[in-house]
């Protein structure tokens, strides 16, 4: 009895001996580097940083920042870009899942997404530029053809609307949420809701929006976050595939932070908050298009749609 | 009155052993560290060097060299002003920095650099220290003993002599180039460091009055010193690649966009970089190298010592050591480096001069007198508003 009852305690003890050290380690690992790190970075863009001799506490940082030649275009091209990227990739994700997922197991997947998955951002951008740039290998077989003996004036790569970055980035993400959407779909009875819409003659894509993608949602919505989060402050690819003058606002301020006027610290610093206001109204957008869907997918839902047009694969006569 | 040939001596015999016994301290300080040289790792050849330098140091004085490969010098600027911001005055983890211009001139400004310590170098006596001499300048900046001179650099140009016959020589004739070639021109945007050389070198021939450019960029000066820039620019712009509204993020995106044959003409601040491309199979064997009639910017790369460093003596041994005659020797040589030597041809003894002279040639290396005449660096403050207003008038 003594015996067992010691043993209980000290179970405890040890859960909260262990619960105590991954907390130390997060606090420690994460949270108060990042919050050390955020508020230098606010001092910063309030104008401290009395190592490089700046003391004078003001928004004298911010309007540096604000009269950047092209930060209006940065800021543009960072938004529809990120945002672009994220919103194609989700729908590419969802629209792929639906047409193929009941051909394909999970593992079978998971083998094909890997090589996606594991290839660097960066190395995955310079492999694109190969085979998109005008000098690169679509460029190449045709040359032949074309009597081509110069690599065409195109702007292809490094565009200045930023589609090559939106095409690099969507590459590289819709095999990840297709992945966390697969996943996910372990986890619900797909099958029997699809016997069921199917039975009250529903359409296969019907029911993957009907009755699917609201179940599958909660699960992805954290991935989702930091895809949204990913494409909106990417360095390595918008450099190799985005605009150059002016660039996204992640480079731009890689390039502030890099200039040899170490002064330039603090405007970047100003543009640091910036981006991540920027990300924050990412994830504002997107909850908002989730409170708009969750509204139409009501009236939706009740009004019925596709019951009234009996489709064919039901094989009702017409 | 004379110094007496007596005098000379005395002061020689006390003060050699006295220099080499500060020396031999250092030397056996530095026994057993690890010296951190942060240096840009964007060559192949240089990062090559690097790692023989660690390996005949850990072999002839127990001192081994780890490259910290940068992209951008001041990296390890902010690294180190970083740990001065948390107090870190001792045991940095930067020991030595490959730098120059106005991130030197950052760090001695904020006295962020060790020093001076050039002088206490025994191989210092092969550089020519004299006041206005390359190696002590640096953009303009007096070097006062704060950083260790390495390697000389040349801005030049690049072109592919099988697509191009003569190549334009002057900033107006390579307008007139451009003009009948629309699109085969571009230079790096000018954030990066060679795109900002070209906006100088450009700026040399065109300002109308050179003398301010060695003074404190002042808003008169710049204005009037940089309208013929401007309206060259204007000119130029619209024949760039892309009419000059992309540019390559750096030389070395121009450089493979050379070889894709996007560009007939790339650019460098290394005389030795298109030989050594070529051996790469990073350029067409055509390549050749040609600069401006008038001559071109050039300077000396130089190695610095942060305040904080924890291995201060094995740095100070590193940059000793890059200055020995057969370490220059090796370096300038183009299987190696191809980088010009820094030292005084004339206080080599003959054994060392006979090395360099016995180095191989390439057909894609110019000689250092092809290269016509090094035009002085502006001040670095010039070429900080450059890049501003190059931005404030083509980035919309």
């Amino acid at each position: 009895m003594g015996e067992a009852l010691h043993q209980v305690i000290r179970e405890t003890t040890d859960g909260r001996a262990l619960r105590m050290v991954v907390l130390a380690i997060v606090m420690l690992g994460l949270v108060i580097p990042i919050a050390a790190g955020f508020r230098e970075t606010g001092r910063a863009a309030f104008g401290v940083m009395p190592v490089i001799g700046a003391a004078e506490f003001g928004l004298a940082p911010w309007r540096h920042f604000l009269d950047l030649p092209g930060v209006a275009t940065s800021l543009r091209l960072s938004l529809v870009t990120g945002l672009g990227a994220s919103l194609l990739s989700l729908v590419l994700a969802i629209g792929f899942c639906a047409t193929v997922h009941d051909r394909m197991d999970r593992r079978s997947g998971g083998r094909m997404l890997a090589p996606f998955l594991a290839a660097p951002h960066a190395a995955m951008a310079i492999g694109l530029a190969f085979v998109l740039a005008p000098s690169g290998w679509v460029a190449r077989l045709l040359a032949p053809v074309l009597g081509l003996d110069q690599p065409p004036g195109l702007a292809i790569v490094n565009d200045p609307w930023g589609i090559a970055l939106i095409i690099g980035l969507t590459v590289k993400e819709m095999p990840f949420l297709l992945l966390v959407i697969l996943s996910a779909l372990t986890q619900i009875p797909v099958r029997v809701h699809m016997a069921a819409g199917r039975a009250l003659g529903y359409g296969r894509g019907i029911v993957w929006i009907k009755l699917i993608m609201p179940q599958v949602w909660p699960l992805i919505r954290l991935p989702v976050l930091v895809v949204i989060a990913y494409s909106l402050s990417v360095v390595d690819m918008a450099i190799i595939l985005g605009p150059s003058n002016p660039p996204t606002l992640a480079v731009l301020l890689t390039r502030l932070f890099s200039d040899p006027d170490i002064a330039m610290i603090l405007p970047a610093s100003a543009g640091g908050l910036v981006q991540a206001g920027m990300v924050m109204l990412g994830f504002a957008v997107l909850w908002g298009a989730e409170r708009l869907m969750r509204r139409i997918g009501f009236w939706w839902l009740r009004e019925g749609g596709a019951v009234h047009r009996p489709s064919r694969d039901c094989g009702l006569p017409r | 009155m004379r110094p007496t040939i007596p005098a000379i001596l005395l002061t020689t015999i006390f003060a050699l052993p006295a220099l080499a016994d500060d020396w031999q301290d250092t030397l056996d300080a530095a026994r057993g560290q690890t010296v951190y040289w942060n240096a840009w790792g964007g060559d192949e050849r240089t990062n090559a060097f690097i790692s023989w330098v660690n390996e005949e140091l850990s072999r002839r004085h127990d001192v081994s060299v780890r490259q910290v490969k940068l992209t951008d010098t001041a990296e390890a600027v902010t690294r180190v002003i970083s740990e001065k911001a948390a107090g870190k005055d001792r045991g940095g983890s930067v020991d030595l920095i490959w730098i120059n211009g106005p991130n030197f001139l950052a760090m001695k400004e904020q006295g962020l650099l060790h020093g001076p310590f050039v002088a206490d170098l025994p191989n210092a006596r092969y550089l020519d220290l004299s006041p206005g001499s390359a190696s002590s300048v640096d953009f303009t900046v007096p070097v006062e003993g704060m950083e260790s001179p390495w390697r000389l650099a040349r801005f030049v140009f690049n072109y592919d002599s099988a697509r191009i016959g003569e190549p334009p020589r002057t900033m107006a004739a390579l307008g007139d180039w451009a003009k009948a070639n629309p699109g085969r021109f571009t230079h790096p945007d000018p954030s990066n460091f060679i795109g900002a050389t070209f906006l100088k070198q450009a700026l040399i021939e065109l300002a109308p009055d050179k003398a301010v450019l060695q003074e404190p960029a002042s808003d008169a000066d710049f204005d009037a010193a940089t309208a013929p820039l401007w309206e060259w620019y204007d000119a130029l712009r619209p024949h760039l690649w892309r009419q000059g509204e992309a540019f390559p993020e750096n030389e070395f995106i121009q450089q493979q966009m050379m070889n894709d044959g996007v560009l007939d003409i790339s650019m460098s601040f290394d005389p030795a970089s298109a030989a050594a491309a070529i051996r790469q199979g990073l350029l067409p064997d055509s390549t050749r190298v040609f600069v401006p009639e008038g001559g071109s910017i050039g300077n000396v790369s130089f190695v610095a010592i942060p305040y904080n460093a924890a291995n201060r003596q094995g740095a100070e041994v590193v940059a000793n050591f890059l200055l020995a005659p057969h370490v220059q020797a090796h370096m300038q040589n183009i299987e190696v480096l191809g980088s010009f030597s820094v030292l005084d041809p004339s206080r080599l003894h003959a054994e060392a001069q006979a090395a360099f002279e016995a180095l191989p040639s390439d057909p894609a290396l110019p000689a250092l007198e092809d290269l016509g005449p090094t035009l002085l660096e502006p001040h670095a403050s010039w070429m900080d508003r450059l890049s501003e207003e190059w931005a404030r008038r083509y980035t919309r």
